[in-house]
């Protein structure tokens, strides 16, 4: 288990991999049919404090696309599943979402599920129950997008309304291509600086250091 | 030819360019550096080249011809006449069949080389050059027997030789024949030795200009001249400050060894008498098979003398070379994990280097029935991982602030991979041959040493048994 509770605790696979021992890279999977699966405590109190809009749980940076937590103005609270697609030039946000039960304080383990069907669903499964939504047209080019945990973008270039820093707890995370695992988290072997993968892939969560340039460190 | 990588590298360019302008052979490293095997009178500029004996009437007149032979100096006259030395094809062939720089363009780039550039190329050939990065095995005395290496590397080695003759390979592994066909028969500790005595003439000459002092052997803490050199810098009222003073040791000799090179080493590190120091040391693997390995160690007592050296020695910095081997494959990555645990304890500011550890993993080549290509495709995989878990470990930038895995310490396990997957034409036939000689080798070892295969690698039992069934 981690806890991310600020914003320069986030996590990342990145498009690509520095020292070429990837066996699936993350634009690899992004041309293909994926799932999402990750256990979480998200932490709504610290999630309203912070007066975002919404907090990437596991998101593709760009154009938002994965599994974000959103807060409405009227307290309400929401599990969404995103993606961007481009239809005649233009492009359209395509969301579905749980609105969480009033009563329920969420403390508890939550599993959330996030299903891709290339360029013609999106799925979402949470103990609440189980949306999918039609796509209008295909997604947008996301091959050089980097995987975030705790958050949507954290380049230091996004402005600070699109980084949508998620705090809570993960236990769990696993990401799966078309017919095999992309990713595999348990998050018990861990440094300072990676969490490692179970999958056998060598796609180690990284912890997100930007370097003096301003870009985020791949490593 | 045009360099690949011009661009890029615009130093080496000009460096090669300068090179040419004097010849197409030249190469600074004919001067600036040099391998002394002081135990069998053996020198070698660059360790490309083979080596050639030195003359014992040179180094009677001049200490200095253990560097500055008759024979090397004619291969600079070639050099500084625009003719390429035949002993160097190494770079010839990297020259005329790649658009790659070769090593004579790195090694003269080198600041131990470059700064000299002038001063050797208006010097006439006849002329002595002190070299600044000098590797000195004093003698082949040495306590362990490792499986890979040789009788003039080791006096146990060549007691096992002595008595049981070669290992019963198709090549006839350790046979002492090739060493008195090239005059390298090693000089026994107990006789004297003149090129040993040519060395403590010319080392107070030597000294001033060094760049980089590395003591190699045998086990050089064996051998009384490894300490006179410590204590020839600790007791020298106006030390080299500058040097670069590299250890080999297998640590696995007795205590009071390992603590009087670290109590000479403390003394030069606390009195700045040294630039940086570095021990260079071994391990192939974790535990057991580690030992199996290399004869004569024992891990348990290895692993707690680098603990000693890290906390004893607070800027020096320990490299291991780790000569990857099929045997290391199996528990490679315990090693892996445990220098990682070593990298984060001694990681500090005050180290000469950027981190307290290095694991410098290279592939065994020779004897070829011991590399992993003789291992099953099946191991590919393990290697592999072996790489990927190095890249867990991995560090945000190589700085001191960061303990873990440096790029090249990745790069240098991928290469093992890179290397076992590789193909060439018959492949196949010396893959079979070489697994036929893996066989006897280790059946031999086993009857020889006393020592238990398929006991201590379970998880290569069944290719070893199918290899003693290889009939060729």
């Amino acid at each position: 288990m981690i806890t991310i509770n600020n914003v320069a605790n986030t996590w990342l696979i990145p498009s690509y991999n520095r020292n070429a021992v990837s066996t699936y890279l993350l634009n690899e999977l992004i041309k293909d049919d994926f799932e999402i699966e990750v256990s979480v405590k998200t932490d709504w109190d610290k999630f309203k404090k912070s007066k975002q809009k919404y907090a990437g749980v596991v998101v593709l940076n760009g154009l938002h696309f994965g599994i974000i937590c959103k807060a409405d103005d009227l307290g309400g609270r929401l599990i969404a599943g995103e993606v961007w697609t481009e239809v005649n030039g233009k492009n359209y946000n395509e969301v579905i979402q749980v609105e969480l039960d009033h009563n329920d304080k969420d403390t508890d383990w939550r599993d959330i599920k996030f299903t891709y069907v290339k360029n013609k669903s999106i799925t979402l499964e949470t103990k609440e129950g189980k949306k999918t939504k039609e796509l209008s047209g295909n997604i947008i080019d996301y091959q050089h997008a980097y995987l975030w945990l705790g958050c949507c973008d954290n380049h230091l270039s996004a402005p600070d309304e699109y980084r949508g820093n998620w705090f809570g707890k993960v236990r769990k995370l696993k990401v799966k291509g078309k017919n095999k695992t992309f990713a595999d988290f348990d998050f018990k072997r861990k440094t300072r600086y990676k969490i490692y993968d179970e999958s056998g892939n060598g796609n180690h969560l990284m912890k997100k250091f930007i370097n003096e340039k301003g870009h985020v460190m791949v490593f | 030819m045009a360099k690949r990588n011009q661009l890029e590298n615009p130093v080496y360019t000009e460096m090669e360019e300068k090179l040419n302008e004097v010849g197409n052979g030249m190469c600074l490293a004919k001067w600036t550096q040099v391998t002394l095997q002081l135990q069998t009178g053996h020198n070698h500029s660059c360790h490309h080249p083979r080596t050639h004996k030195i003359n014992t009437k040179e180094i009677a007149r001049n200490p200095s011809a253990l560097h500055n032979t008759q024979y090397k100096k004619l291969r600079r006259r070639e050099m500084l006449t625009g003719k390429r030395p035949e002993e160097c094809d190494y770079c010839w062939n990297v020259e005329d069949n790649s658009d790659r720089f070769s090593d004579r363009t790195f090694k003269s780039q080198e600041n131990w080389s470059k700064p000299h550039f002038d001063e050797i190329v208006n010097q006439d050939w006849r002329e002595d050059f002190n070299p600044r990065y000098v590797e000195v095995a004093f003698s082949n005395a040495c306590n362990f027997k490792c499986s890979y290496c040789a009788p003039a590397f080791s006096t146990t080695w060549m007691q096992e030789i002595e008595q049981h003759g070669a290992y019963p390979t198709t090549d006839k592994f350790n046979s002492l024949e090739h060493n008195r066909v090239e005059n390298k028969m090693p000089i026994p500790k107990r006789d004297p030795n003149p090129y040993v005595d040519a060395f403590w003439k010319w080392w107070p000459d030597l000294y001033r200009d060094l760049h980089t002092f590395r003591i190699t052997g045998g086990e050089p803490l064996l051998s009384k001249d490894t300490f006179k050199v410590l204590d020839y810098i600790i007791d020298e009222p106006n030390p080299n400050k500058n040097l670069n003073l590299a250890i080999n040791s297998n640590l696995g000799v007795t205590d009071n060894l390992i603590d009087k090179m670290i109590e000479k080493l403390k003394r030069i590190e606390d009195e700045d008498r040294a630039k940086e120091l570095v021990i260079f040391t071994s391990v192939d693997t974790w535990g057991d098979q580690a030992d199996y390995i290399r004869n004569g160690l024992e891990f348990n007592r290895f692993w707690d003398n680098m603990n000693k050296v890290l906390s004893s020695l607070d800027r020096a910095v320990v490299t291991i070379m780790s000569t990857y081997n099929a045997l290391s494959v199996p528990n490679y990555s315990k090693l892996i994990d445990g220098v990682y645990d070593l990298k984060k304890t001694y990681g500090s500011d005050d180290r000469y280097w950027k981190s307290a550890l290095f694991l410098d993993s290279s592939y065994l080549r020779f004897p070829s029935h011991q590399t992993v290509q003789v291992l099953p495709q099946v191991w590919n995989k393990t290697i592999y991982e072996q790489a990927q878990l190095a890249d867990f470990y991995s560090i945000p930038a190589f700085d001191k602030q960061f303990h873990g895995y440096s790029d090249i310490e990745i790069q240098k396990i991928k290469r093992i991979w890179d290397w076992k997957v590789a193909n060439w034409d018959q492949k196949e036939q010396q893959v079979k041959e070489q697994r036929y000689n893996f066989g006897k080798y280790f059946q031999e070892h086993d009857k020889r040493r006393g020592t238990d295969f398929c006991k201590t690698f379970p998880e290569l039992e069944s290719f070893y048994r199918d290899c003693l069934e290889i009939k060729l």
